[in-house]
């Protein structure tokens, strides 16, 4: 399943270190459950959207590719800090379902996006 | 024959729900991926001393004893690490609430703040080696020190343990010495570590209400004085449930001395008047990886000249203290 990282550093074992905003991986969902939200503080964890969510938000090519590096975030464009904004937001609704043993990816985007 | 390279140590932290027992599922423990943390050192000490019988013996030597009070100690240093996402506890938030005493306050997609608190979480903190794997379990945090220097901000936490257990000798320990585990369990194949080390290149430091840029190091230490007893009776021989005693929160700094107003006025406060001065240190400048220190009033010492490279440093150092006797806001650290 791939997931897309909206934070500034994150290794995941064997996997390659995510260092880009936006960065794709492909995990195993049971392993990316696990690091979004652990069990035992979900609040903590690696910040990574399921692919759809973070298609929903619609973070542009362009904006992706200018913006890669989070250093540059601070002098990013309002539009482009809206959608991060979007993101983290998703970020802790992603979180809460996961605690709450809901699905990794809301059923609305599976049938939008998947 | 497996020997453990230095390099290749892996550690891993919980917070105990109850203190002295290892979380565990019906005895299976719960160590997970996510609980690991990045680090520079971690030394877990243990201690049970021989207690010699005291009984005189006709041939003048002594009885061999029983073994002592069982304790144990930890020293846990490393970068300090944000989550790298605002809104989202960074990897050592386990430890940051051990050591305030309060679980962070979350602001979503905002900021992570910890507020001193009255608290005493303990830990259990697995060390994984190749040839050796341990858990030092009800650790509490005595002392957590901040070094702002050239370079990583570092962070170190220190306290007591109430035991280290190990696998291979786990069948030999004693009830509660397992902790709460019925076995060893298989360490976590796939730790994962989040954030980016907080460097002192970007940030600012605010002493007094003025904003300087000739600091060259800040060091802020809570001391939380909380031990576990060790001479509890008919309680078994470990150490008893966690204490604390009277908090201090001290502040350093080291700067480069010259002759503005704004200067004069913390060298008289700090050598006359000992009124408040509040000091904030910020580590970090991109959304996400941003430590900020608030100490808001903090009485210095006399402050001390020192001959450190060209020009002429001076060193300033003080107890930050609450604002009333009821409170606890001595200093606040948030990630945002």
């Amino acid at each position: 399943m791939i997931f897309r990282f909206i934070g500034t550093e994150c290794q995941i074992g064997d996997f390659p270190p995510l260092q880009s905003f936006g960065a794709a991986i492909d995990l195993p969902e049971t392993l990316a459950r696990e690091i979004i939200a652990p069990a035992s503080n979900p609040e903590r964890g690696s910040a990574l959207l399921p692919d759809a969510t973070f298609q929903a938000v619609g973070f542009t090519a362009d904006e992706l590719a200018a913006h890669r590096w989070v250093s540059s975030h601070a002098d990013a464009p309002a539009e482009f800090q809206k959608k991060k904004a979007a993101a983290l937001a998703a970020l802790t609704e992603t979180r809460k379902r996961i605690a709450s043993g809901g699905p990794t990816v809301p059923e609305k985007s599976k049938k939008g996006g998947e | 024959m497996a020997q453990s390279a230095v390099q290749n140590q892996r550690v891993y932290v919980q917070k105990e729900a109850t203190y002295g027992t290892i979380p565990n599922s019906t005895g299976a423990a719960t160590v997970a991926n996510a609980d690991a943390v990045l680090f520079e050192s971690l030394n877990l000490g243990l201690s049970n001393s021989l207690i010699v019988r005291p009984d005189k013996t006709p041939g003048f030597g002594e009885v061999s004893g029983v073994a002592g009070h069982r304790g144990a100690s930890f020293t846990l240093s490393g970068t300090l690490c944000p989550s790298g996402a605002a809104g989202t506890k960074p990897d050592w938030d386990e430890i940051y609430e051990a050591a305030f005493g309060a679980a962070a306050t979350v602001v979503a997609s905002t900021s992570v703040t910890y507020n001193i608190g009255s608290g005493s979480p303990s830990l259990s903190i697995w060390e994984i080696w190749e040839a050796l794997e341990r858990v030092g379990f009800g650790g509490v945090v005595d002392q957590i020190k901040f070094s702002l220097g050239d370079g990583f901000a570092r962070v170190e936490v220190s306290g007591p343990m109430r035991w280290v257990l190990d696998k291979a000798g786990f069948a030999s320990h004693d009830t509660t010495g397992k902790g709460g585990l019925t076995a060893w369990p298989t360490a976590p194949t796939t730790p994962t570590f989040n954030g980016t080390g907080l460097t002192t290149f970007q940030g600012s430091a605010t002493l007094d209400g003025n904003a300087y840029t000739t600091v060259r190091s800040a060091e802020i230490t809570i001391q939380m004085a909380r031990t576990l007893p060790a001479d509890v009776i008919f309680a078994g021989a470990y150490p008893g449930l966690p204490s604390r005693g009277r908090r201090k929160v001290t502040v350093s700094v080291g700067m480069t001395d010259d002759d503005t107003a704004n200067l004069l006025a913390i060298k008289n406060k700090a050598n006359i008047s000992k009124v408040t001065a509040p000091m904030i240190f910020v580590c970090g400048s991109t959304a996400g990886n941003i430590a900020t220190f608030n100490l808001p009033r903090v009485i210095l010492d006399p402050a001390g000249y020192v001959e450190s490279g060209a020009n002429l440093g001076i060193n300033f150092s003080g107890q930050a203290f609450p604002s009333t006797a009821l409170l606890s806001d001595e200093m606040t650290l948030a990630f945002t």
